[in-house]
């Protein structure tokens, strides 16, 4: 894309006071620092996980394995509340300000409505879409009033493109409710109390009176009485691999719709005192789908025009 | 499948009486938990050091900063947890069901009234002593180790309140959506627009910006204030975890014990070690 030809008119932007500079400062610091700590925590969960044996007792073992747990649920979490934030912001307010209000539903609601999205909505959540004031979607180029500087053939590769972020959004993000519906009881043992419970005073039974031997088991948070909550499906090793890379893509995915929304800021020039001084206009689209999930014409045509894209 | 608690030679209805088997178990299970704790917390620790050796960028230096804390804070709300539970009657549905506030409650009460805040511990009275161990060198010893077990306990319970008090917040909010901005960026150049208005820079890197935040019927709002995470800081988010689990230990072996030999008091014996030793041999006696 070309640069601006008229002369940059400020007074249309969002107010850079109230929301440009404090939003691009809450993005750039999920990217810089919740995003790499994040990884290493997860890293160094695992880690432990891999390098405690059983000699140094199946209670601490366990304890690792919940710790991996925690760090990776945690990816999840924050990836919800950015989800929210972003794709279904609290009216009135800029955008980050929705992540920054707790509520112990959000992971929850989040992760449980994805089944009910519509395409359209995980666009938004890319940025490949913007909603206007008034709640209609609307194309970033459509937006920006680009549309007429690319050829068919290239708007054709760039819906193709769209299509298939969208599907790898739409899956991805199936997996992870999946991983928190699964995980969420086990999170919750981990950061209120360590509720684990301890392996050398538990006998599980199956039926035919054989025993079973859980990879985790903890005691579910409820008021009143609590409950075991047990896994016997899988060894230690296979929740492990299981969480740890539900964990990593929950913050790649993050890492995407980060990256993805700092394009936009990349739009602006903004001096050292914070005032947007002019417009530099680029291809703010980013796109993620898995190999093979686009053609080949589609392919080049992206890379000529230098939209950045990651293959899974 | 059927789940069951086993353990041996122990008074099934005392058991009932002390809080029920799962309770009992929690407490039997701590070493490995403690284990694990400490030994996550300082990692976290050697991967904040190990950020500043490298000079890593401050936002990164920062998040290591507050990995820490919340490792740390984890150790903390466990404990506090277990305070809650042995303040009540029903230990077990206390500890499995408490919310943040009993959290706070127990450790406003160790600065409101620090020997009160003992009392759940079991730790014996002169009269019980009197009552079972009579006079003479073992009694002395089991007195000596109250005194210096209470003298103890309050001191890390203090060190631990603080941490608690100051810092759950945004120990709780890296658990929350992580809604805490790199100084750095806070500050600028360029600044976080009005953010940047309410932050004032606390003149130590790395430091963050928590942006913790209330929904309320007429609008969100929003407390900006600034947690410095400097070497010093951050040591001492360190030791006072590293306190907290070690009570937490040893008021979960206390009470172990105590189920375990029937009694309804509990008394640590760490510090047996540094009794004269009639004293020590007559107690080792008595707790063979």
């Amino acid at each position: 894309m070309s640069a601006a030809a008229e002369p940059f008119d400020p007074s249309v932007l969002p107010d850079p006071h109230r929301v440009l500079l404090p939003s691009r400062a809450y993005l750039l610091s999920i990217r810089d620092q919740t995003l790499p700590v994040r990884r290493r925590a997860l890293e160094d969960a695992e880690a432990m996980f891999d390098e405690l044996t059983s000699d140094e007792g199946a209670g601490v073992r366990d304890m690792a394995l919940l710790g991996l747990i925690g760090e990776a649920m945690q990816a999840l979490e924050d990836l919800s509340y950015f989800g929210r934030a972003f794709e279904n912001p609290l009216p009135h307010l800029p955008y980050y300000v929705t992540a920054t209000v707790y509520s112990d539903r959000t992971p929850t609601n989040f992760f449980g409505s994805l089944p009910k999205w519509p395409d359209e909505r995980f666009l938004v959540l890319a940025v490949l879409r913007v909603k206007d004031p008034a709640g209609k979607t609307l194309r970033v180029l459509e937006v920006l009033e680009a549309e007429d500087q690319f050829s068919q053939a290239s708007l054709a590769a760039i819906a193709e493109a769209e299509s298939a972020t969208v599907s790898f959004l739409r899956e991805a993000l199936r997996r992870l409710a999946k991983t928190w519906t699964d995980f969420r009881p086990y999170f919750h043992a981990y950061k209120h109390g360590a509720l684990l419970i301890n392996r050398d005073d538990i006998q599980i039974l199956e039926e035919d009176g054989a025993e079973r031997h859980p990879s985790i088991a903890v005691w579910l948070r409820k008021k009143g009485c609590a409950d075991p909550h047990v896994d016997t499906n899988l060894t230690p090793e296979e929740v492990a691999a299981e969480i740890a890379w539900a964990g990593r893509l929950a913050l790649d995915v993050t890492q995407f719709l980060v990256d993805s929304r700092l394009r936009l800021f990349e739009q602006f020039e903004i001096d050292q005192r914070g005032q947007v001084t002019g417009l530099q206009m680029r291809t703010p689209l980013g796109f993620w789908f898995q190999e093979g999930d686009i053609s080949g014409q589609s392919h080049d045509a992206l890379e000529a025009l230098g939209i950045t894209f990651r293959r899974f | 499948m059927d789940l069951g608690l086993r353990f041996d030679a122990v008074d099934s209805e005392y058991l009932a009486r002390r809080g029920g088997p799962a309770l009992y178990s929690h407490f039997r299970g701590a070493p490995a938990r403690c284990t694990y704790r400490r030994r996550a917390l300082e990692r976290a620790g050697e991967l904040y050091a190990d950020g500043l050796d490298r000079s890593a960028p401050d936002p990164e230096a920062g998040g290591l900063g507050l990995l820490v804390l919340q490792r740390a804070v984890l150790c903390v709300e466990d404990l506090g947890a277990l305070l809650h539970a042995l303040r009540g009657n029903d230990p077990w549905p206390r500890l499995t069901g408490y919310a943040v506030p009993d959290i706070d409650e127990v450790f406003l009460g160790a600065h409101r009234d620090p020997a009160a805040s003992l009392r759940p511990l079991r730790l014996p009275d002169t009269s019980t002593l009197e009552k079972e161990l009579g006079s003479g060198p073992a009694l002395d010893g089991a007195r000596e180790i109250v005194r210096r077990t209470q003298q103890r306990w309050l001191r890390m319970l203090e060190g631990v309140a603080n941490l608690w008090l100051r810092h759950r917040d945004v120990a709780k909010a890296t658990m929350h959506g992580y809604p805490i901005m790199a100084g750095e960026y806070a500050i600028g150049p360029p600044p976080a627009g009005h953010l940047s208005e309410s932050v004032r820079d606390p003149g130590v890197r790395p430091f963050v910006v928590p942006l913790i935040s209330r929904a309320h019927k007429t609008g969100v709002h929003t407390d900006v204030h600034t947690v410095p995470l400097d070497r010093d800081t951050v040591s001492a988010f360190l030791r006072n975890g590293k306190l907290a689990v070690r009570l937490t230990e040893q008021v979960c072996a206390a009470q172990a014990d105590g189920i375990a030999r029937g009694y309804d008091f509990a008394l640590p014996l760490e510090f047996a070690h540094r009794l004269p030793q009639e004293q020590r041999r007559a107690l080792e006696e008595l707790t063979a």
